[in-house]
């Protein structure tokens, strides 16, 4: 049963052009993503190393000194990035990734990008990450509700009920689906990190199963929080019958709210 | 043979609704409503606009809860069992819900396979080609068939998934004299079956024609139920008439 919702569900995924369009488009961002960031990293990576280089020997060459003045003298220090940086490379942009050391002196570290930026480019570059927290969560949405938009509209929901299916197992065929449509974004993703972590040593293996972990948690979560719709429709031609999923979706806006109102708190009294 | 083709239990009901009554806040949309439909019966509802005919379809179907009373299709409570109840059921409305973007096969395949059905490439165009789809149109897109066709593909699903049970509401409306002599026929086949068929309909004629019973709705209630020993002896059109009039709705 499963295994045929899925084959309709792609069945109509492929002849739905503008679905297919639009995967491929998110799909080549994806790509150009990829290996966009990739460069962007080889090129810092480079260059750190060439600065790391001359700034060891700006230290070895300052003549002799005692330690003290040695510590007034400062060093400055480069942020170490992991391959997964080329994927996620996290705060770096905006905290900065070099720190000056010197005694008695507890600097902040500089050379964030977002300092050189315009505010748009704030907003996020093309990476892996950038797709996938931002973009990703669209297609969710837009797949998610037309799965069920179309079938209320076209009056099919009421077949699916007929075939004697209950709604969690209907929930569950359209989850699975949209889950399948949500993981072609992450298949350049876990191609890449599957060519790191056999051909570089340093790459941490336990932080790039915990990070692939994240993302699949994070598109759960947007699956599950565009599904949660399903009890409106569904609590329409099936009354009464779909109070866990209710619980399901209250409990998502519940967190919604709290984190909603933390963060607009927060931010309050900041200003 | 498929398995509506038995005859057996044919006098025991497979739709049972006793004293079943539905309100839309002040409004009775049906009231104690007491009906049966046994295996190889079809029981034809008449009455105007707003009389209470799809909604009681719709309770049989599970899609509305009744306020009171209790139905039953074969035997499982359509509120306490509701999935089992419409695992026995299928249902054709005035016009048949199907994904326009797949063909008639692929929809028959799919609405088979959910209902627990896998059948073979042979016996899904077999099924198709009995309720005479054209050969040409089974793997065509529904986005392209007339409503005739998409209504012989809701027969194919009903026969696909054994229903025991169709629930017709308007199926002849719309549709040209000699798609709705097609339709007719292929209900009564499927009655001569086993299926037991409730049908909502404003067509007194094909009501007259194919059915064994045919019960008169007027503000929710049933005012007129006619046997199978009278339905061809009595003036249909003048009986309903005078229903309507007595009930001052017409």
């Amino acid at each position: 049963m499963l295994m045929a919702s899925f084959q309709k569900e792609w069945l109509l995924f492929r002849r739905d052009g503008r679905l297919v369009w639009l995967l491929l488009t998110l799909f080549t961002m994806m790509l150009l993503g990829i290996a966009s960031s990739s460069y962007q990293y080889q090129q810092a990576q480079l260059l750190k190393t060439q600065t790391q280089v001359a700034e060891r020997d700006r230290w070895l060459n300052q003549g002799e000194k005692n330690p003290h003045s040695a510590a007034h003298y400062g060093v400055y220090l480069f942020k170490p990035e992991t391959p997964l940086a080329v994927i996620d490379p996290g705060a770096s942009g905006y905290l900065g990734d070099v720190l000056f050391l010197e005694a008695h002196k507890r600097n902040t570290p500089v050379f964030a990008n977002s300092q050189d930026s315009i505010e748009l480019q704030r907003l996020g570059t093309l990476n892996p990450a950038a797709i996938l927290q931002l973009l990703l969560p669209l297609f969710v949405i837009l797949c998610g509700f037309g799965f069920f938009a179309a079938e209320r509209e076209q009056g099919t929901l009421r077949m699916l009920l007929l075939s004697g299916k209950t709604p969690r197992q209907l929930f569950l065929q359209k989850a699975a689906a949209l889950l399948s449509f949500s993981l072609l974004f992450l298949l350049p993703v876990t191609a890449y990190c599957g060519l790191m972590l056999f051909t570089n040593g340093d790459l941490d293996s336990y932080r790039l199963i915990g990070m692939g972990l994240l993302y699949f948690g994070y598109v759960i979560f947007w699956i599950l929080l565009t599904l949660s719709w399903l009890r409106y429709f569904l609590d329409i031609a099936h009354p009464g019958s779909f109070h866990g999923y209710q619980n399901s979706a209250a409990i998502l806006d519940g967190a919604a709210h709290f984190l909603g109102r933390h963060l607009i708190d927060n931010s309050q009294a900041g200003n | 043979m498929n398995s509506l083709g038995t005859m057996k239990n044919l006098d025991r009901p497979v739709i049972s609704v006793t004293r079943v009554s539905k309100r839309f806040g002040a409004v009775t949309a049906v009231d104690q409503i007491d009906l049966t439909v046994n295996a190889g019966e079809i029981h034809a509802l008449l009455g105007p606009n707003g009389a209470g005919k799809s909604t009681t379809l719709n309770c049989v179907l599970g899609f509305l809860h009744p306020d009171a009373g209790r139905i039953e299709v074969a035997g499982f409570d359509t509120v306490t069992h509701k999935p089992d109840a419409r695992a026995q059921l299928a249902y054709i409305p005035e016009q048949v819900a199907l994904y326009p973007q797949l063909t008639g096969y692929e929809n028959l395949d799919y609405l088979s396979r959910l209902a627990g059905h896998v059948r073979s490439a042979g016996e899904l165009t077999g099924i198709l080609e009995r309720v005479q789809l054209q050969p040409g149109a089974i793997h065509r897109r529904v986005n392209t068939y007339s409503k005739g066709m998409r209504q012989k593909v809701g027969i194919a699903v009903a026969l696909a998934k054994n229903a025991k049970a169709l629930i017709l509401d308007e199926p002849t409306s719309g549709l040209d004299p000699s798609a709705s002599y097609e339709f007719s026929q292929l209900i009564k086949e499927l009655a001569a079956q086993g299926s037991a068929i409730l049908m909502a309909t404003h067509d007194l004629f094909r009501a007259q024609e194919d059915a064994h019973r045919i019960s008169i709705y007027n503000s929710g209630k049933i005012v007129r139920s006619i046997g199978s020993e009278l339905i061809n002896e009595i003036d249909l059109e003048q009986t309903y008439l005078q229903q309507c009039r007595e009930a001052e709705v017409c």
